[in-house]
This record gives C-alpha cells, sequence and structure tokens, in this order.
C-alpha cells in the first residue's frame, strides 16, 4: 500500500513542477535577476581564498549541516582519513527537525535538540566552517561563500528544502514573505520553530490551523505527529479549541492505520483532519484559508507549503526537469550528471525516498563510502537508504507508532518501497525507542 | 597466571579458526587482548557456576572497565567461542557497534537477547538486537552481524572456564573495541553514574553478575 502511494505521490511531484519551473525563483531573484544575461551565477564570486588550515589531502567540501550533510561529513573522513573534509554551514549550531514536536509538546527539552558544530568537527576529524555558500565554479572547483572561496576536490551539496508558496496560491512575493513569517511551516528549524513553540504557550482559543502538503514534503508523518502532540497539549493545559488538519492528501501518507487510531482514541474534538484538502490561498488579514471547495477561519496557523529542493541548487543550475526543483543527479551514483566531482544527497535528492533523517543519515554513510572509492579510483554499487522513523502519537503515556523500510531500484518503474515494515500499534516501548533513535543519531553526528 | 591464560586463549582461537573457516574475520578470528582478570560472582558474592545459570536468560557484569557492560548468555547448544561443559556460554560487550545503544543501570533498555521469544524486528529467534536502530546480531556465531546497520560484530569477551570448579573468568576481549569511543560519547553520563573520571576503572579479582531485566527499569523489546 505504501509503495502504491509513493509511486502516486511520485507521479503527482512530476506534473506539479512543471508549473513550479516556470514561477519559481521569486525568492531566490536577488541573484538571478541582476547577473541574468551574461554570467547567470557571477555575483556571489570574491577573488579571496577562505582563511581555513591548509588540505593535508584531497578536499572533500560538504555544503549544509542538516542531517546530510553531517552525516556524510562524518563517514567521508571515516572512510577515508586521508581525505580533507570541510562542512560549510550557515548556521553556528545545530537544531534537530526529528523530535521537534516532542519538544513542541514540552516531552524533550531543547538541549535534546541543540547540538555543536565544533563537536561534531572535532570529534570526528573535520573542519566546520561558518559561512553561507553562495555560488560553485565548477571548472574551477570552488566554493564561494560569503567569506571566500574554497577550493574542492570533491564537493557534496546537501543544501537540503526550501518553501514553495506559489504551489499553495501565494503568489506575490510580498504575502508569501508575510506568510513566511507570521505562520511559519516549521519544517527548517531555528526560529520557525521556536516561535511556533510560544505561539502554542500563548494560544488561549479557537482553531489553530496545521497544514498537510502535497507531493514528496519533508518529513511525513511530521505534520501528523505534530497535530496529535498539539491536541495533547491542547487537552493537557485545557485549552478551548481545535487543532485543524488540512490535509492535502487523500489518505494520511503514512503509517495511516496509527495515525487514525490516535486521533480516534485520544482526540476526538481536538483535532480535526479534513482530507484532500490542499490550501489554494491564504488571506492573511481576515485569517482564512481556500480550498478548492471550501473557506477555513484560524485563530493562529503553522502553514505547511509544499516543498522544493534548496533554491542554492537552482543558483547553481542543478535542477532537474519533473521533479520538484530537486537536483539533477545520477540516481544511483549521486552525482551531478556530467560531473562525476559534484554530488548531491539529502532532501534536495530527487528520488522519492521519504526525506527523514534516519534516510539521510543511512544515505551519507553509503556516500562516506563511494566518495572514499572515488578518490581512490574504484566505484561501488548502490545501496539504499533506510528510513526507519518513529512518530509519538501520544504524549501521556508516550507512545510512538513506526515504520522502517528500505527502498527498491527498477530502471522502468524508478524506486519503490521495499522491506517495508510498520508498527501501527502505539506501544510506550516504541516510546522509548523513539527517543533513543535520536539520540543515537545524535551521538553518531555529534560524538 | 596472565600469561598462562594467553596462551589457552591463543591455542583456542587457533583451534577454533582452523575448524570453521566461516569464522575468519569474525571476532572469534582475532587473538584476545588480556585486561585483568576477573572472577564472576553472583549477587551474594559467591562464584558464578556454569551449569548453574539458565539458559536463555541474560546475565550483565561489567567488564573490563567498571562501566563497559557485557550481557552473559548461556545458549542451548555449543556456540562458536562458547566455554562452559556444553559450550554455551558466550559474554559480549553489550555496546550496540552501530551508534552504542547500552543497557544503563535503572534506565530502560533497548538491547536484548531473544532467546525463544521472536524479535518482530528480527524475524526470528536466538538473536541479540538493539531496538534503537534494529541492528541484529547473532551470539552463537561470535555476534556477527545479521541486521541493520551495525558494520561490524559485537566486541566479544573471553571468557576462561575452570572445568574442575565449574567457574568462569572473564580475561580479555576479542575483535574491534568500541570503549574509547564509548567513553567519548557518554562522558556526561558516565561521570555522572560513577563520578568524575571514575568510569575507566579496570574490573580486577571479581565481577558481580546481575540479572538484566533487574539492573536496568524495564525492557523495550522490539
Amino acid at each position: 500500500m505504501e509503495s502504491n502511494l509513493s509511486r502516486r505521490s511520485f507521479l503527482k511531484i512530476g506534473g506539479a513542477s512543471v508549473a513550479t519551473v516556470a514561477t519559481a525563483g521569486v525568492a531566490g531573484s536577488m541573484l538571478s535577476e541582476t547577473a541574468a544575461a551574461a554570467a547567470p551565477h557571477a555575483m556571489g564570486r570574491t577573488a579571496t581564498e577562505a582563511v581555513l588550515p591548509k588540505a593535508k589531502g584531497q578536499r572533500v567540501v560538504v555544503v549544509g549541516g542538516g542531517w546530510s550533510g553531517l552525516s556524510v561529513a562524518k563517514y567521508v573522513k571515516k572512510e577515508a582519513p586521508e581525505l580533507d573534509v570541510v562542512l560549510i554551514e550557515k548556521n553556528n549550531s545545530f537544531m534537530s527537525c526529528p523530535m521537534s514536536n516532542l519538544w513542541l509538546a514540552g516531552l524533550v527539552d531543547l538541549e535534546f535538540l541543540s547540538h555543536s558544530y565544533l563537536d561534531a568537527a572535532k570529534n570526528n576529524n573535520y573542519l566546520f566552517f561558518n559561512a553561507t555558500v553562495v555560488d560553485v565554479d565548477r571548472t574551477k572547483r570552488q566554493v564561494y561563500t560569503d567569506q571566500g572561496y574554497v577550493k574542492y576536490d570533491y564537493l557534496v551539496l546537501s543544501p537540503g528544502i526550501d518553501y514553495n508558496y506559489e504551489a499553495i496560491g501565494v503568489s506575490d512575493p510580498a504575502d508569501q514573505f508575510r506568510l513566511r513569517t507570521q505562520y511559519p511551516a516549521g519544517f527548517m528549524p531555528g526560529s520557525e520553530h521556536l516561535s511556533i513553540k510560544r505561539k502554542l504557550e500563548e494560544f488561549e482559543g479557537g482553531t489553530f490551523l496545521l497544514t498537510v502538503p502535497a507531493g514528496n514534503y519533508r518529513c511525513l508523518p511530521g505534520p501528523y505527529e505534530r497535530a496529535c502532540l498539539m491536541a495533547h497539549y491542547f487537552k493537557k493545559n485545557k485549552i478551548k479549541g481545535e487543532v485543524l488538519l488540512l490535509d492535502a492528501n487523500a489518505n494520511i501518507t503514512i503509517k495511516a492505520e496509527g495515525f487514525q487510531a490516535a486521533f480516534d482514541d485520544l482526540y476526538k474534538g481536538v483535532l480535526r483532519r479534513v482530507a484532500s484538502a490542499e490550501i489554494k490561498g491564504v488571506d492573511l488579514a481576515a485569517k482564512t484559508v481556500k480550498t478548492e471547495f471550501d473557506t477555513y477561519n484560524f485563530t493562529d496557523a503553522a502553514i505547511y507549503p509544499r516543498v522544493r529542493g534548496s533554491r542554492l541548487l537552482e543558483t547553481l543550475g542543478l535542477v532537474a526537469k519533473n521533479t520538484q526543483m530537486e537536483a539533477n543527479i545520477d540516481v544511483l551514483k549521486y552525482h551531478v550528471k556530467g560531473d562525476e566531482r559534484v554530488f548531491v544527497a539529502g532532501d534536495s535528492r530527487p528520488m522519492p525516498f521519504s526525506k527523514s533523517g534516519n534516510t539521510s543519515n543511512s544515505e551519507g554513510r553509503f556516500l562516506g563510502k563511494l566518495i572514499a572509492a572515488k578518490s581512490r579510483g574504484k566505484d561501488l554499487p548502490w545501496e539504499s537508504p533506510r528510513t526507519i522513523c518513529y512518530s509519538m502519537v501520544n504524549g501521556d503515556p508516550e507512545e510512538a507508532i513506526k515504520v522502517d523500510a528500505f527502498y527498491k531500484y527498477d530502471p522502468a518503474k524508478g524506486f519503490s518501497f521495499d522491506r517495508a515494515k510498520v508498527d501501527n500499534t502505539r506501544t510506550k516501548d516504541l516510546g522509548i525507542a523513539a527517543k533513543d533513535w535520536a539520540k543515537g543519531m545524535y551521538r553518531d553526528m555529534f560524538s | 597466571m596472565k600469561r598462562r591464560g594467553f596462551i589457552k586463549l591463543c591455542s583456542t582461537a587457533a583451534v577454533t579458526a582452523a575448524l570453521s573457516p566461516s569464522m575468519l574475520g569474525t571476532a572469534l578470528a582475532a587473538e584476545p587482548v588480556l585486561y585483568k582478570r576477573a572472577k564472576l560472582m553472583d549477587r551474594a558474592g559467591k562464584p558464578i557456576k556454569a551449569s548453574q545459570l539458565a539458559v536463555g536468560e541474560e546475565y550483565v557484569f561489567h567488564y573490563p572497565y567498571n562501566s563497559t557492560p557485557v550481557l552473559l548468555l548461556r545458549l542451548d547448544k555449543p556456540a562458536n567461542g562458547g566455554v562452559g561443559r556444553d559450550g554455551g556460554l558466550v559474554a559480549f560487550c553489550a555496546v550496540c557497534t552501530h551508534q552504542m545503544q547500552y543497557p544503563r543501570k535503572g534506565d530502560a533498555n533497548l538491547f536484548n537477547y531473544y532467546h525463544t521469544e521472536k524479535s518482530s524486528a528480527a524475524e526470528r529467534s536466538g538473536v541479540i538486537v538493539c531496538c534503537a536502530h534494529n541492528s541484529v546480531f547473532d551470539p552463537a556465531q561470535g555476534a556477527k552481524v545479521l541486521g541493520g546497520q551495525a558494520t561490524h560484530p559485537l566486541t566479544a569477551i573471553a571468557l576462561e572456564y575452570d572445568a574442575a570448579t565449574d567457574e568462569v573468568y572473564a580475561v580479555g576481549t576479542r575483535g574491534q573495541e568500541i570503549y574509547e569511543d564509548f567513553f567519548k560519547a557518554y562522558k556526561q553520563v558516565l561521570n555522572e553514574d560513577y563520578g568524575r573520571g571514575q568510569y575507566k576503572t579496570l574490573v580486577e579479582g571479581q565481577a558481580p553478575v546481575s540479572l538484566l531485566k533487574e539492573f536496568v527499569s524495564m525492557q523495550v523489546r522490539c
């Protein structure tokens, strides 16, 4: 059933993106408009080399310090200690998106989610460079940042996602900006999450709107888990009102039975899910959202629009056709088509894998081995990433459901789920395992 | 004493390797690294008798350091590297080689042996499963990896068996150790549990053995 779903989503994604391509780049226009004609991405290039310790071997530069980039950086260095690895990340500390719903509802503290890039780099023997990447010259093999350029022998781009507000009927850039800042989606951690927690803690009643986008969005169960844990918070704090979950999808996209059981057993009257209700427009002044057939009022909201590949890929001219503005790479080898020194991993990959932490961590292990092999003139066959994903559906007692799946590849049909196991019965054991899953992952990336 | 143990273990390892080529590449093919010798003791402070350990039960002791847990099992069949009258007594470092999950005193535990009970994650019994990320190890085969993302076997604990007294000693380790990574990852927790800087004390003389289910607050199985 899941592989069917995923296949259908995949087709849907393909159709949607054609429209996206034509209108994309609204927020990325600062770069593209000015420099468009002659040199499409000359704007970010500086003549200064970044100040970093001298490379002691071939240098692998990893762009993006999320779950993907952290895992790739660690495992490249582990598999090939002779390589020099630099992780470039614009944030100066890490905040985890996985488990952040637990933190919203007060089940873990912020220290659980927050980790130091300095620790990650020190403990795994690579360099952390706190800078923002603006461009890449693939001929010169240089990555340009706001603090000078860095030369590379191999480059891994793990820039993650961006939001696509066009796709939910918000086309005016000023409206997009307001929507993004006033009702943040909360799937790119940092201020978005902190703001949503504050919204929740200040909420005095009414309708708290959450949305589930169409397409292959980041963290399939995330919006459903968030709805559950917010509803739990409502109950616990005796808030009069409801969590309204407008779901663009007809069916719950993953662990459907487990979520449905939680909605029915635990949150009747507090949580309402509306199926096949994709947002087609938002009126910020009136505080309403439109779907195809209805209009819904909200008191406060965290609106999750559709997801697309990071705008950095677009700046670099690396977007694949028929994707959600995701990377133009060989789907089994991860390298940019025609350039075997540049790889893209994590949530801006075009493959229809679940965009989850465990997927990126396991994929990062494979990329570590692959790049180690490449640097030695060898190659490796594709290995499936693994998606182990817990969802805490109850806050008291803490109970979770779980999916554990691999992927398989068929040249004609593309990717589908393989060996998928779903635990749809919520249990305390899975609740404990969920937290230990995360602790293990943080140990892996930061210790 | 130490020297004798070393020779004995070496010759056992050599015989094992010669008899079963499939064991090459697993922990048991490796020569043991010797630590201080420690006799396994029960809670009352009496020496453990190997033949009185319950088959399939999970026991825990700490070795070679006071903070590094060991899963002690008596399997219902002779195991590669097993000791005791029936050759089924094995011990492995109870720190998962994937992301270092381990049984912590008084905490919920996800790292378990499934004797006759079937693990749903592993889809079989007779295995050690870490329920944090579903890594599966075979205790009868030197804890080789059967599934999950662990890339190497659990570190085996070298046991010495005294057939005359039916007593058991921990004497060293075989295979890849992860103690330094373990200490690095859990420094805060270990300082809290054992006192600042006290978690790297080598166990010597005696090693008290507990029932795992009594050592931890609850058993999480998968």
